[in-house]
């Protein structure tokens, strides 16, 4: 199964360390394959340097591919992460 | 005895054996073929023991100590499991690299991949990346070796260390660090000075010198390594730790006090900071703000300007962070003894009286528009107060002022919000405007006194020139009375009157300074609570009173003496 959806970063910062820690957190536990993708780049959404190297910056869309036989419950997880705006708890 | 001389980084002061780590050989070979299965042998052994110790350390910090350092164990530990730099370290060793060479190659790609966005706090994280290759590299080095187990009390010296083996080698026995190399602006000194452990930076030849359990004195503040100190010293040195103990216990106390005198008076006493990570350390001493924010910093230690966008990422978080407290963020003082390379800043003959400061930003309004468009954005976030050196005269000021409101206007026009507009001020360094504040004040809202340079210009003369330094004296009467005129200069004027030079952490001096009405004292982060501790302890009638007696004093001597 293969999911698609877009998200806006809304945290304060851009995906830092700990908010693309916590992508990588969040996904550590489904068999999925994860793609995100900003201006045309693709990186490993489990891969935490993937991530960062996006660069990306408040207000950036984020397409997110999730493929793999939880994909819908990993998806889950990350609208969770997004509507918290990646604060933790 | 043997007294060796570095950078104080991070004051306080330690006597302990000497613990040496030992350098770890980055040597690898680019071009041999190697046996891959030996290789991804020797690579999952390695892996696995960092992921262990890192495992070990992450669990130690998120029980205590610095939020920092549980952040930095636990992205430390992510990167070591991060299955994209896993895969390429493997898919190298599979095309017959060395495992170091590929352990290298990968990390170093992702390192120059992320040091290439606009992101300034995603740039640093360049060096997370390497600090953990270079984990694997000591791993693969010396298998099976775990950090060694230190017991007892510990001065470490080291060629060079990164914050993740700080965190690692840490413990309440770590008294003092000593480095041959070091950078007074990485995450390794910031860690030193959070944790504060006396530290010392480029110490030339320490490594040579020390040997295993010598016993070595650290001066963290003077930089004074002292190897094998004689019975004297020794005692000298104790004396100063015990002296320490005991006043960082009481001063505790003062975090979160006001800092209002017996009388009712309330001064601010805030920090001088260089870099937005110490923003922690002086929030825990309590900072009622930042006094001095030193920009230029962000010019250093790369290969351009920084963008917009970043500058207004650093402001915004120091103004952010000090809410309500004001931040203080001083323009680019650059030229004098702080040189840029990429700036191509002219080569001149008397660089103190030459193109720095506001001088040089007027002349090059492309890298001043881009601070002061920055700048304008983050002072939505808070209190800002925009401060610009080395100002002499009236023309300058306008011109500034005109400069800023050009930029608001600019951004206004690209549709940015600008609610608030940042308070105005100057460095008072330079003695023609000493004479002028009162012509001045009608423009701006606050003036700060940047003491360094105003004795320097007023004695002319270079307190790191040993033949005359001891004529750079901040207890000349002639310094007190340009106080003086400057305080009476302000007096009748809507602005705020402030210092953020050495003089503001003299306890001798802080009388005077209540006194001429000043208003905010900014000082080193570590000296706030001694600052505000004395401010408490004074009443005003009595500062006038020492004022008085002071001005008469006509050499320094009496002044000092007038302040005893």
């Amino acid at each position: 199964m293969t999911l698609e959806k877009t998200f806006k970063l809304e945290s304060q910062d851009g995906l830092h360390a700990r908010p693309a820690g916590l992508f990588v957190k969040c996904l550590a536990p489904y068999q999925v394959t994860v793609e995100v993708e900003l201006r045309g780049q693709k990186k490993n959404g489990k891969s935490i340097m993937s991530l960062m190297s996006l660069g990306a910056s408040p207000g950036d869309d984020l397409k997110i591919t999730v493929t793999g036989n939880d994909a819908d419950s990993a998806l889950k997880c990350i609208e969770d992460l997004f509507a918290k705006k990646f604060s933790a708890e | 005895m043997q007294v060796l001389k570095g950078k104080g980084s991070s004051p306080g002061f330690a006597l302990a054996p000497a613990f040496i780590l030992k350098n770890t050989n980055l040597q690898f070979s680019h071009e041999q073929i190697f046996d891959d299965i030996h290789e991804s042998k020797r690579w999952k052994a390695a892996h696995s023991q960092v992921v262990h110790d890192l495992s070990e350390l992450q669990k130690k910090y998120s029980q205590k100590g610095p939020q920092e350092s549980a952040e930095i164990a636990e992205a430390h530990l992510m990167m070591a499991q991060d299955p994209e730099w896993i895969s390429n370290i493997e898919s190298f060793m599979g095309q017959k690299h060395q495992c170091e060479y590929s352990v290298n190659k990968a990390s170093e790609d992702f390192a120059k991949m992320i040091e290439s966005l606009d992101d300034p706090y995603l740039r640093q994280r360049a060096q997370d990346i390497r600090d953990v290759a270079r984990r694997i590299l000591r791993a693969l080095d010396e298998p099976n070796s775990h950090e060694e187990k230190i017991t007892g009390d510990h001065i470490l010296v080291a060629e060079d260390l990164l914050p993740s083996e700080l965190l690692s080698l840490y413990s309440p026995q770590l008294k003092g660090l000593v480095l041959q190399k070091g950078n007074p602006t990485s995450h390794t000194t910031i860690l030193a000075r959070t944790f504060e452990i006396p530290t010392i930076l480029t110490v030339n030849g320490v490594m040579e010198k020390v040997r295993a359990h010598d016993e070595i004195a650290v001066s963290g503040m003077s930089g004074i390594v002292t190897i094998n100190p004689d019975a004297s010293e020794k005692k000298n040195i104790q004396d100063k730790i015990q002296r320490d103990l005991f006043e960082k216990e009481e001063l505790k106390n003062y975090i979160s006090v006001k800092s209002v005198t017996r009388d009712g008076v309330a001064i601010e006493v805030a920090s001088n900071l260089n870099s937005a990570h110490d923003l922690n350390f002086a929030l825990g001493k309590g900072t009622e703000g930042i006094g001095l924010f030193r920009t230029e910093f962000l010019l250093m230690d790369r290969s351009a300007a920084p963008s917009e966008e970043e500058q207004y990422q650093v402001y915004r978080k120091v103004i952010e962070s000090v809410f309500p407290h004001k931040a203080i963020i001083r323009t680019f003082d650059i030229g004098g003894d702080k040189q840029v390379n990429y700036l191509n800043l002219p080569k001149e003959e008397n660089p103190f009286l030459g193109l720095r400061g506001i001088r040089y930003c007027l002349k090059n309004i492309e890298l001043f528009r881009t601070q002061i468009r920055a700048l304008l954005r983050a002072a939505q976030h808070g209190n800002l107060g925009i401060m610009i050196p080395m100002v002499t005269k009236v023309e300058e000021v306008l011109e500034f002022k005109n400069l800023l409101k050009k930029f608001q206007i600019e951004l206004l026009n690209e549709g940015k919000k600008l609610e608030k507009s940042p308070e105005t001020g100057i460095m008072i360094e330079v003695p023609s405007v000493a004479m002028i504040v009162d012509q001045l004040a009608s423009h701006l809202d606050f003036f700060s006194i940047g003491t360094n340079d105003l004795v320097q210009y007023l004695c002319a003369a270079d307190r790191m020139n040993s033949n005359v330094a001891d004529l750079h004296d901040a207890y000349h009467p002639a310094v007190l009375r340009t106080l003086k005129l400057i305080s009476d200069g302000v007096k009748n004027t809507s602005c705020w009157l402030g210092m953020c030079g050495e003089m503001a952490a003299k306890y001798d001096y802080q009388p005077l300074l209540l006194a001429l009405g000043f208003k905010e004292l900014s000082v080193s982060p570590g000296a706030v609570l001694r600052t505000r501790k004395q401010i408490l302890s004074l009443d005003m009638e009595s500062c006038h009173k020492i004022l008085q007696k002071a001005l008469l004093a006509d050499s320094s001597e009496s002044l000092k003496a007038a302040l005893s």
